[in-house]
């Protein structure tokens, strides 16, 4: 892929678990990407493997497709955490229950738009190819970027942030992702410089655990406030809320455990004033189709998305890829994710 | 002391009789032992110890996390520079904590085998010679739980654990048998691992408080620190947290949020011994006693706790360590040499040492070693 550096590393590789239920003759297929091991969050290509191999398939085997709010139960009582490999297992398993009803994933709640606009992930460390790169993206039609920082100097970041505003002009929506990267009084530091420079959105300041912060951060910001490390449960997001932690939720299948939860925190949240956004963990067309299926359902989704994983990966394991327009991403038609796994293309990434 | 190596075995050793408890059934203990290699031609074992039912880790995910990941990002460094050497672990893999303290049991048993010294000498040296254990006794019908307390106080333990998690009636008796089984001078603590709601909680402490326990562990759900905090102020039972332990910064949060009067602290959970060191630093700041609690060790894993328990202050306020002691749930056999068995802790009247041996003070038995890891399949 294209790579990235993230506030814990520089990544240019994704891991996949590529997930496939046989469900009579119908199958399905699910989707965990991995940041080149467990930087992210806890879990990795290995584990997510070995608990769905050794675990939730025996639990899965032999149910009854339809019956998937119970598998999901029965998951969870049986296996702690490991939300990537459950989520992974789920979307196969709603891919094959959709086939077999005929209708697309996002009709489980209905469809609210055809189309998700899209966000594009500036990532150098370097302020000429981020500048560089940020007007590229532009003149190809993108409207959102997003600059990742937390692993250089505050003020480095900063002049990053600022070169790429000044590349792009002020029509551009831009957002500043931080993955934990940085303490409270660096936050505190640049918040109103990102005020200034007409930023939209800043991602996950601070160390997950730290609701506290994030709440300080929030009410001293004019900058809204998004959540990603932060919110995996549903737990999690009733915790934000109550502490006003953020204003806005990063939406991503994998850490949420599974589409059926994503929607829980998200009738919550949305109760409650918070707006949305649809991350990724850089998943190919298998796991973007089923994100974009979360996406379609959504009754509000004010910040659009980042599933730009196929166009940022150097490879696919779909017949045909997600669409994309320009400065957005088409939302899979056809029955469950509406995508096919071309089976050619999966063995050739399978590695042993 | 250069690490040059590092390996993860899987090991399995059955139970000889099931072991029950709220988060389900024990058959069998599987742990990972961790053995890294330095260029002084020394080897330093851990142990990476998992609970099925309350563990997000497995055997299968340790092996993977330690050989993949954790091996390259350490190896080469010195195994004296464990602060450091946790943090790279840190940064490069997320959670992970019982896989690391693993590795982070071999580094201490390392340095000491270098220095030839116990472990507990290079934490602090030792605040106590021994340290006093207690008895799990796993849900059963109160009677054959009060049989059990009364036998194993011929052994000379003067705190017994009692599981529950059921209804609140049979929990009662369950408390209530015990009671009257080990009578008025033997400790009897109460453990729910979770089991209850925040009411049933309150309801029920309140009737267990005529059978004066010690204490009651982990009430309700791991997350619910609120709802903990709120169960602590209605009864006058002391509450600890154990499953709600899980991290450093989640100890942080129950003192924080006054959940608790005492820390069980579980050494795999906060990634090992430098980390506990610090969690039970945040307690003695709180005034906070802990406890060593165990999990289904074997006895490298055990031998960890004990050289934590010799060494920490807090873990002297009185409370007995369930970590240190023999694993009550009747493993069938060990992977050392020597094991600490119910008979020790006899001699001892209730108590167990860390042995004097250099490291972590165990000889690996070899051969066990194979003979358990061919248990396994991963």
């Amino acid at each position: 892929m294209k790579p990235e550096n993230l506030s814990f590393g520089r990544v240019d590789r994704v891991q996949y678990v590529i997930v496939r239920v046989l469900a009579g003759d119908l199958d399905g297929w699910g989707e965990a990407a991995t940041l080149q091991g467990p930087t992210w969050s806890e879990e990795s290509q290995e584990s997510i493997h070995s608990v769905i191999e050794n675990y939730l398939s025996k639990i899965v085997e032999k149910q009854d497709t339809r019956d998937y709010y119970k598998i999901l139960r029965l998951m969870d009582q049986r296996v702690r955490g490991n939300s990537f490999a459950k989520a992974a297992l789920e979307m196969a398993l709603i891919d094959a229950y959709c086939k077999e009803l005929h209708i697309p994933v996002c009709a489980i709640w209905g469809s609210f738009r055809s189309s998700v606009p899209l966000s594009w992930t500036i990532a150098n460390n370097d302020e000429d190819l981020d500048a560089d790169e940020a007007s590229q993206m532009v003149k190809k039609g993108w409207k959102i970027l997003k600059v990742k920082v937390g692993s250089l100097p505050v003020e480095t970041d900063l002049k990053r942030i600022k070169r790429i505003r000044e590349a792009v002009g002020d029509e551009v929506s831009l957002r500043v992702d931080a993955n934990q990267g940085w303490r409270y009084d660096q936050a505190l530091s640049i918040i109103h410089e990102l005020n200034k420079l007409k930023v939209d959105l800043l991602e996950q300041p601070l160390p997950k655990q730290d609701l506290q912060g994030m709440s300080l951060i929030a009410s001293n910001s004019e900058v809204p406030i998004m959540a990603d490390e932060s919110v995996t449960e549903l737990r999690d997001a009733v915790g934000l809320i109550c502490c006003r932690g953020s204003s806005v939720f990063s939406y991503k299948l994998t850490k949420m455990g599974g589409l059926t939860k994503a929607r829980s925190i998200y009738e919550v949240a949305f109760a409650h004033g918070i707006s949305s956004y649809v991350g990724c963990m850089i998943e190919t067309s298998v796991g973007t189709a089923a994100y974009l299926h979360f996406a379609a359902s959504l009754p509000e989704l004010e910040y659009g998305c980042e599933l730009f994983g196929p166009l940022r990966l150097h490879g696919d394991v779909a017949k045909k890829p997600v669409a994309y327009g320009q400065g957005e991403v088409f939302v899979p038609k056809g029955e469950g994710l509406g995508v096919d796994v071309d089976q050619k293309k999966l063995s050739k990434f399978v590695d042993q | 002391m250069k690490i040059i190596s590092v390996r993860a075995i899987p090991l399995k050793i059955p139970v000889s009789k099931s072991y029950v408890w709220s988060h389900g059934k024990v058959d069998f203990f599987t742990n990972v032992l961790i053995q890294i290699e330095c260029d002084e031609r020394i080897t330093g074992y851990g142990e990476s110890d998992i609970i099925f039912g309350v563990s997000q880790e497995s055997p299968e995910t340790i092996v993977q996390i330690v050989e993949k990941y954790m091996a390259p990002a350490i190896i080469g460094r010195d195994a004296f520079d464990i602060e450091n050497i946790l943090e790279v672990m840190d940064e490069k893999i997320k959670g992970n904590y019982s896989a690391k303290s693993g590795v982070e049991f071999a580094l201490w048993d390392m340095k000491g085998k270098y220095l030839k010294q116990p472990v507990y000498n290079l934490l602090g040296g030792r605040y106590r010679d021994r340290v006093e254990v207690d008895y799990t006794i796993g849900i059963d019908t109160p009677q054959a739980m009060a049989q059990t307390a009364k036998r194993m106080l011929d052994y000379g333990y003067r705190t017994f654990v009692v599981k529950v998690g059921r209804d609140v009636e049979s929990d009662v008796e369950r408390v209530g048998r015990v009671r009257e089984a080990v009578g008025p001078s033997t400790k009897v603590r109460v453990d729910v691992n979770e089991g209850y709601t925040v009411e049933k909680a309150i309801k029920a402490i309140k009737r267990f408080e005529k059978y004066e326990p010690e204490l009651v562990e982990q009430p309700v759900a791991r997350w619910d620190i609120k709802g903990m905090a709120r169960v602590s102020r209605a009864v006058d039972t002391p509450i600890s947290a154990d499953e709600s332990n899980s991290s450093p910064q989640a100890a942080f949060q129950l003192i924080e949020n006054e959940a608790v009067d005492a820390l069980n602290i579980k050494l795999p959970y906060h990634g090992g011994l430098w980390n506990s060191m610090k969690v039970a630093s945040l307690a003695e700041s709180a005034g906070i006693p802990i406890i060593i609690g165990g999990m289904n060790h074997f006895e490298v894993g055990r031998q960890a706790n004990r050289h934590f328990a010799v060494s920490v202050r807090m873990a002297h306020s009185g409370y007995a360590h369930e970590g240190p002691g023999p694993a009550s749930q009747s493993l069938m056999d060990n992977i050392t040499k020597k094991v600490v068995t119910y008979d020790d802790v006899k001699s001892q009247g209730g108590y167990v040492l860390p042995g004097d041996g250099h490291g972590l003070s165990f000889e690996l038995d070899e051969e066990k070693v194979r003979k358990y890891s061919q248990e396994i399949r991963i």
